[in-house]
Protein backbone atom coordinates (compact mmCIF):
# COMPACT_ATOMS: atom_id res chain seq x y z
CA UNK A 1 0.00 0.00 0.00
CA UNK A 2 2.02 2.94 -0.93
CA UNK A 3 1.16 6.44 0.97
CA UNK A 4 0.51 9.76 -1.21
CA UNK A 5 3.31 12.59 -0.60
CA UNK A 6 1.91 15.96 0.74
CA UNK A 7 3.27 17.28 -2.56
CA UNK A 8 1.47 14.81 -4.86
CA UNK A 9 -1.44 15.24 -2.85
CA UNK A 10 -1.43 19.20 -3.29
CA UNK A 11 -0.66 18.89 -7.17
CA UNK A 12 -3.63 16.28 -7.71
CA UNK A 13 -5.79 19.00 -5.24
CA UNK A 14 -4.90 21.36 -7.75
CA UNK A 15 -5.18 19.95 -10.65
CA UNK A 16 -9.01 18.60 -9.92
CA UNK A 17 -9.75 22.33 -9.51
CA UNK A 18 -11.00 23.95 -12.59
CA UNK A 19 -9.70 27.18 -11.89
CA UNK A 20 -11.22 30.83 -13.04
CA UNK A 21 -14.29 30.08 -14.66
CA UNK A 22 -14.51 32.52 -18.28
CA UNK A 23 -16.48 35.66 -17.61
CA UNK A 24 -18.84 34.83 -20.11
CA UNK A 25 -21.54 37.67 -19.67
CA UNK A 26 -21.79 37.20 -16.01
CA UNK A 27 -19.89 41.04 -15.10
CA UNK A 28 -22.63 42.42 -17.25
CA UNK A 29 -25.28 40.81 -15.74
CA UNK A 30 -23.80 41.60 -11.92
CA UNK A 31 -23.73 45.18 -13.39
CA UNK A 32 -27.44 45.38 -14.44
CA UNK A 33 -28.42 44.40 -11.16
CA UNK A 34 -26.70 46.27 -9.17
CA UNK A 35 -28.60 48.42 -6.52
CA UNK A 36 -28.04 52.43 -7.04
CA UNK A 37 -26.30 54.20 -4.25
CA UNK A 38 -28.33 56.74 -2.52
CA UNK A 39 -25.90 59.81 -1.93
CA UNK A 40 -26.88 61.45 1.51
CA UNK A 41 -27.12 65.24 1.10
CA UNK A 42 -26.59 66.46 4.79
CA UNK A 43 -26.86 70.09 3.24
CA UNK A 44 -30.51 69.77 3.26
CA UNK A 45 -31.32 68.69 6.81
CA UNK A 46 -30.87 72.38 7.76
CA UNK A 47 -33.66 73.06 5.05
CA UNK A 48 -35.70 69.85 6.46
CA UNK A 49 -35.34 71.56 10.01
CA UNK A 50 -36.53 74.46 9.40
CA UNK A 51 -39.83 73.84 7.46
CA UNK A 52 -40.80 71.27 10.35
CA UNK A 53 -40.14 74.18 12.05
CA UNK A 54 -42.77 76.78 10.47
CA UNK A 55 -44.88 73.92 9.74
CA UNK A 56 -45.19 73.39 13.72
CA UNK A 57 -45.44 77.17 13.94
CA UNK A 58 -48.53 76.72 11.65
CA UNK A 59 -50.17 74.40 13.49
CA UNK A 60 -49.85 76.50 16.43
CA UNK A 61 -51.36 79.43 15.31
CA UNK A 62 -55.37 78.81 16.59
CA UNK A 63 -53.99 77.73 19.57
CA UNK A 64 -54.15 80.07 22.57
CA UNK A 65 -50.64 78.60 23.28
CA UNK A 66 -49.29 81.04 21.08
CA UNK A 67 -50.63 83.89 22.14
CA UNK A 68 -49.48 83.27 25.54
CA UNK A 69 -45.83 82.53 24.31
CA UNK A 70 -45.48 85.94 22.69
CA UNK A 71 -46.62 87.47 25.90
CA UNK A 72 -44.66 86.07 27.92
CA UNK A 73 -41.36 86.80 25.63
CA UNK A 74 -42.87 90.49 25.54
CA UNK A 75 -42.19 90.30 29.34
CA UNK A 76 -39.25 88.89 29.18
CA UNK A 77 -40.74 85.72 31.05
CA UNK A 78 -39.65 82.37 30.36
CA UNK A 79 -43.02 80.24 31.49
CA UNK A 80 -44.55 77.18 31.04
CA UNK A 81 -46.46 78.19 27.23
CA UNK A 82 -43.09 79.12 26.03
CA UNK A 83 -41.61 75.59 27.09
CA UNK A 84 -44.43 73.67 25.25
CA UNK A 85 -43.90 76.12 22.44
CA UNK A 86 -40.46 75.69 22.30
CA UNK A 87 -40.19 71.65 22.68
CA UNK A 88 -43.03 71.21 20.30
CA UNK A 89 -41.17 73.04 17.48
CA UNK A 90 -38.34 71.20 18.45
CA UNK A 91 -39.98 67.44 18.25
CA UNK A 92 -41.53 69.06 14.84
CA UNK A 93 -38.14 70.08 13.14
CA UNK A 94 -36.66 66.87 14.69
CA UNK A 95 -39.30 64.97 12.85
CA UNK A 96 -38.31 66.74 9.65
CA UNK A 97 -35.15 66.19 9.49
CA UNK A 98 -35.65 61.66 10.25
CA UNK A 99 -38.53 62.41 7.32
CA UNK A 100 -35.57 63.77 5.41
CA UNK A 101 -32.98 61.47 5.98
CA UNK A 102 -35.74 58.66 5.74
CA UNK A 103 -36.40 59.70 2.22
CA UNK A 104 -32.63 60.25 0.91
CA UNK B 1 4.13 37.09 -4.03
CA UNK B 2 5.33 40.31 -5.56
CA UNK B 3 3.13 39.73 -7.90
CA UNK B 4 0.00 38.60 -5.25
CA UNK B 5 0.57 41.64 -3.59
CA UNK B 6 1.09 44.49 -6.45
CA UNK B 7 -2.41 42.98 -7.57
CA UNK B 8 -3.94 44.06 -4.03
CA UNK B 9 -2.23 46.97 -4.42
CA UNK B 10 -4.74 47.42 -7.68
CA UNK B 11 -7.65 46.20 -5.97
CA UNK B 12 -6.77 48.55 -3.07
CA UNK B 13 -6.82 51.65 -5.46
CA UNK B 14 -9.85 50.57 -7.26
CA UNK B 15 -11.48 50.09 -4.16
CA UNK B 16 -10.68 53.66 -3.03
CA UNK B 17 -11.76 54.53 -6.31
CA UNK B 18 -15.13 53.13 -6.62
CA UNK B 19 -16.00 54.71 -2.76
CA UNK B 20 -14.68 58.05 -3.37
CA UNK B 21 -16.79 58.59 -6.42
CA UNK B 22 -19.35 56.28 -6.21
CA UNK B 23 -17.84 54.68 -9.44
CA UNK B 24 -19.84 51.57 -10.32
CA UNK B 25 -17.42 51.29 -13.79
CA UNK B 26 -14.51 51.29 -11.13
CA UNK B 27 -16.64 48.70 -9.58
CA UNK B 28 -17.15 46.29 -13.14
CA UNK B 29 -13.28 46.75 -13.18
CA UNK B 30 -13.17 44.70 -9.97
CA UNK B 31 -15.73 42.13 -10.81
CA UNK B 32 -14.21 41.37 -13.95
CA UNK B 33 -10.97 40.80 -12.33
CA UNK B 34 -12.15 38.11 -9.13
CA UNK B 35 -15.83 36.87 -10.95
CA UNK B 36 -13.62 34.12 -12.35
CA UNK B 37 -12.52 32.35 -8.83
CA UNK B 38 -15.22 33.79 -6.66
CA UNK B 39 -17.60 31.42 -9.10
CA UNK B 40 -14.76 28.72 -9.24
CA UNK B 41 -14.65 28.70 -5.30
CA UNK B 42 -18.85 28.58 -5.41
CA UNK B 43 -18.74 25.75 -7.90
CA UNK B 44 -16.52 23.99 -5.84
CA UNK B 45 -18.45 24.37 -2.40
CA UNK B 46 -21.88 23.52 -4.33
CA UNK B 47 -20.27 20.24 -5.83
CA UNK B 48 -21.20 21.58 -9.56
CA UNK B 49 -24.28 23.53 -10.04
CA UNK B 50 -22.87 25.92 -12.12
CA UNK B 51 -26.23 27.99 -12.19
CA UNK B 52 -26.87 28.02 -8.11
CA UNK B 53 -23.30 28.91 -8.21
CA UNK B 54 -23.24 32.15 -10.41
CA UNK B 55 -26.59 33.43 -8.49
CA UNK B 56 -24.60 33.02 -5.42
CA UNK B 57 -21.62 34.90 -7.11
CA UNK B 58 -24.14 37.76 -8.20
CA UNK B 59 -25.73 38.07 -4.33
CA UNK B 60 -21.69 37.71 -3.18
CA UNK B 61 -20.92 40.84 -6.15
CA UNK B 62 -24.21 42.85 -4.81
CA UNK B 63 -22.95 42.65 -1.63
CA UNK B 64 -19.79 43.76 -2.06
CA UNK B 65 -20.86 46.73 -3.85
CA UNK B 66 -23.47 47.93 -1.10
CA UNK B 67 -20.41 46.92 1.76
CA UNK B 68 -17.49 48.46 -0.50
CA UNK B 69 -17.33 51.43 2.33
CA UNK B 70 -16.54 49.03 4.88
CA UNK B 71 -13.59 47.08 3.19
CA UNK B 72 -10.50 48.79 5.13
CA UNK B 73 -7.70 46.95 3.22
CA UNK B 74 -6.58 44.79 6.17
CA UNK B 75 -6.98 41.79 3.71
CA UNK B 76 -6.46 41.20 0.63
CA UNK B 77 -9.56 42.08 -1.84
CA UNK B 78 -10.06 38.88 -3.27
CA UNK B 79 -9.45 37.63 0.27
CA UNK B 80 -12.55 39.98 1.82
CA UNK B 81 -14.74 38.73 -1.37
CA UNK B 82 -14.27 35.31 -0.64
CA UNK B 83 -15.41 35.54 2.97
CA UNK B 84 -18.66 37.12 1.58
CA UNK B 85 -18.76 34.40 -0.79
CA UNK B 86 -18.57 31.52 1.85
CA UNK B 87 -21.02 33.58 4.39
CA UNK B 88 -23.50 33.56 1.00
CA UNK B 89 -22.62 30.36 0.47
CA UNK B 90 -23.78 29.46 4.20
CA UNK B 91 -26.76 31.03 4.16
CA UNK B 92 -27.99 28.94 1.05
CA UNK B 93 -26.76 25.68 2.87
CA UNK B 94 -28.40 26.50 6.25
CA UNK B 95 -32.15 27.47 4.09
CA UNK B 96 -31.29 24.27 2.29
CA UNK B 97 -29.62 22.42 4.77
CA UNK B 98 -31.88 19.06 5.89
CA UNK B 99 -33.46 18.43 1.86
CA UNK B 100 -29.45 18.57 0.41
CA UNK B 101 -28.04 16.82 3.34
CA UNK B 102 -30.60 13.53 3.08
CA UNK B 103 -29.68 14.12 -1.09
CA UNK B 104 -26.06 13.87 -0.05
CA UNK B 105 -26.48 10.94 2.32
CA UNK B 106 -28.15 9.01 -0.13
CA UNK B 107 -25.90 9.71 -2.94
CA UNK B 108 -23.24 8.45 -0.71
CA UNK B 109 -25.00 5.22 0.49
CA UNK B 110 -25.80 3.97 -3.36
CA UNK B 111 -21.89 5.79 -4.80
CA UNK B 112 -18.61 5.62 -3.90
CA UNK B 113 -17.79 4.55 -0.24
CA UNK B 114 -14.27 4.03 0.60
CA UNK B 115 -13.22 0.94 -0.33
CA UNK B 116 -15.40 0.01 -2.72
CA UNK B 117 -14.12 2.26 -5.45
CA UNK B 118 -12.02 0.84 -7.76
CA UNK B 119 -8.84 2.35 -9.45
CA UNK B 120 -9.84 4.67 -12.35
CA UNK B 121 -7.94 7.13 -14.63
CA UNK B 122 -9.91 9.53 -14.09
CA UNK B 123 -8.67 10.64 -11.04
CA UNK B 124 -10.34 13.73 -11.05
CA UNK B 125 -13.82 12.44 -11.11
CA UNK B 126 -12.25 10.31 -7.88
CA UNK B 127 -10.43 13.16 -6.31
CA UNK B 128 -13.94 15.44 -6.50
CA UNK B 129 -15.39 11.98 -5.05
CA UNK B 130 -13.25 11.88 -2.30
CA UNK B 131 -13.47 15.28 -1.50
CA UNK B 132 -16.97 15.09 -1.11
CA UNK B 133 -16.74 12.34 1.70
CA UNK B 134 -14.95 15.32 3.56
CA UNK B 135 -16.59 17.35 6.26
CA UNK B 136 -17.66 20.78 4.85
CA UNK B 137 -15.04 22.06 7.32
CA UNK B 138 -12.79 19.88 5.69
CA UNK B 139 -13.89 20.62 1.90
CA UNK B 140 -13.54 24.45 2.67
CA UNK B 141 -10.64 24.51 3.99
CA UNK B 142 -8.73 22.60 1.62
CA UNK B 143 -10.11 24.36 -0.57
CA UNK B 144 -9.36 27.67 0.12
CA UNK B 145 -5.24 26.40 1.55
CA UNK B 146 -4.69 24.21 -1.66
CA UNK B 147 -6.63 25.08 -4.64
CA UNK B 148 -6.91 29.03 -4.34
CA UNK B 149 -4.07 29.31 -2.68
CA UNK B 150 -5.09 30.90 0.43
CA UNK B 151 -2.27 31.12 3.39
CA UNK B 152 -4.09 29.56 6.71
CA UNK B 153 -4.43 33.20 8.01
CA UNK B 154 -6.47 34.21 4.75
CA UNK B 155 -8.19 31.05 5.26
CA UNK B 156 -9.09 31.33 8.66
CA UNK B 157 -10.54 34.85 7.76
CA UNK B 158 -12.32 33.49 4.86
CA UNK B 159 -14.24 30.77 7.03
CA UNK B 160 -14.53 33.08 9.67
CA UNK B 161 -12.97 30.23 12.21
CA UNK B 162 -9.69 30.41 14.57
CA UNK B 163 -6.35 29.40 12.30
CA UNK B 164 -5.84 26.40 14.91
CA UNK B 165 -9.08 25.10 13.57
CA UNK B 166 -8.46 25.81 10.17
CA UNK B 167 -5.07 23.93 10.48
CA UNK B 168 -6.43 20.85 11.80
CA UNK B 169 -9.16 20.71 8.78
CA UNK B 170 -6.68 21.19 6.57
CA UNK B 171 -4.49 18.49 8.54
CA UNK B 172 -7.32 16.21 8.74
CA UNK B 173 -9.03 16.44 5.37
CA UNK B 174 -5.37 15.86 3.66
CA UNK B 175 -5.08 12.54 5.68
CA UNK B 176 -8.31 11.27 4.93
CA UNK B 177 -7.84 12.42 1.12
CA UNK B 178 -4.50 10.12 1.28
CA UNK B 179 -6.43 7.64 2.94
CA UNK B 180 -9.22 7.48 0.47
CA UNK B 181 -6.70 7.95 -2.81
CA UNK B 182 -4.05 5.64 -1.82
CA UNK B 183 -5.52 2.35 -3.16
CA UNK B 184 -5.57 4.38 -6.97
CA UNK B 185 -1.85 5.48 -6.11
CA UNK B 186 0.50 2.71 -7.46
CA UNK B 187 3.74 4.57 -6.01
CA UNK B 188 4.65 7.70 -3.92
CA UNK B 189 6.76 9.18 -6.30
CA UNK B 190 5.76 12.13 -8.64
CA UNK B 191 5.56 9.19 -11.42
CA UNK B 192 2.27 8.02 -9.54
CA UNK B 193 0.54 11.12 -11.17
CA UNK B 194 2.30 10.81 -14.70
CA UNK B 195 -0.30 8.12 -16.17
CA UNK B 196 -2.86 10.25 -15.17
CA UNK B 197 -2.14 13.22 -16.69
Amino acid sequence: MNEISEQDLDDLLRRAFAGAVNDNGFTERVMRTLPIRRRHRFGLLPVAALAGGILGWLALLPSPLLAQFAREWLVGGFGTASAIVCMMLFVVSLLGVGWALEEQ
Amino acid sequence: MGDLDAQARIDAALVERAVQNDDARVFEILVRRHQGLVRAQLRRLLGDDPALADDLAQETFVLAWRKLAQFRGESRFSTWLYRIAYSCFQQYWRSQGHRRRQERELTEHLGDAPGVVTPTHELGLDIDAALRRLSFNQQAAVLCCVQLGLSHEEAALVLDMPLGSVKTHVARGKAKLRELLQDWAPSPTSKSTEQFK
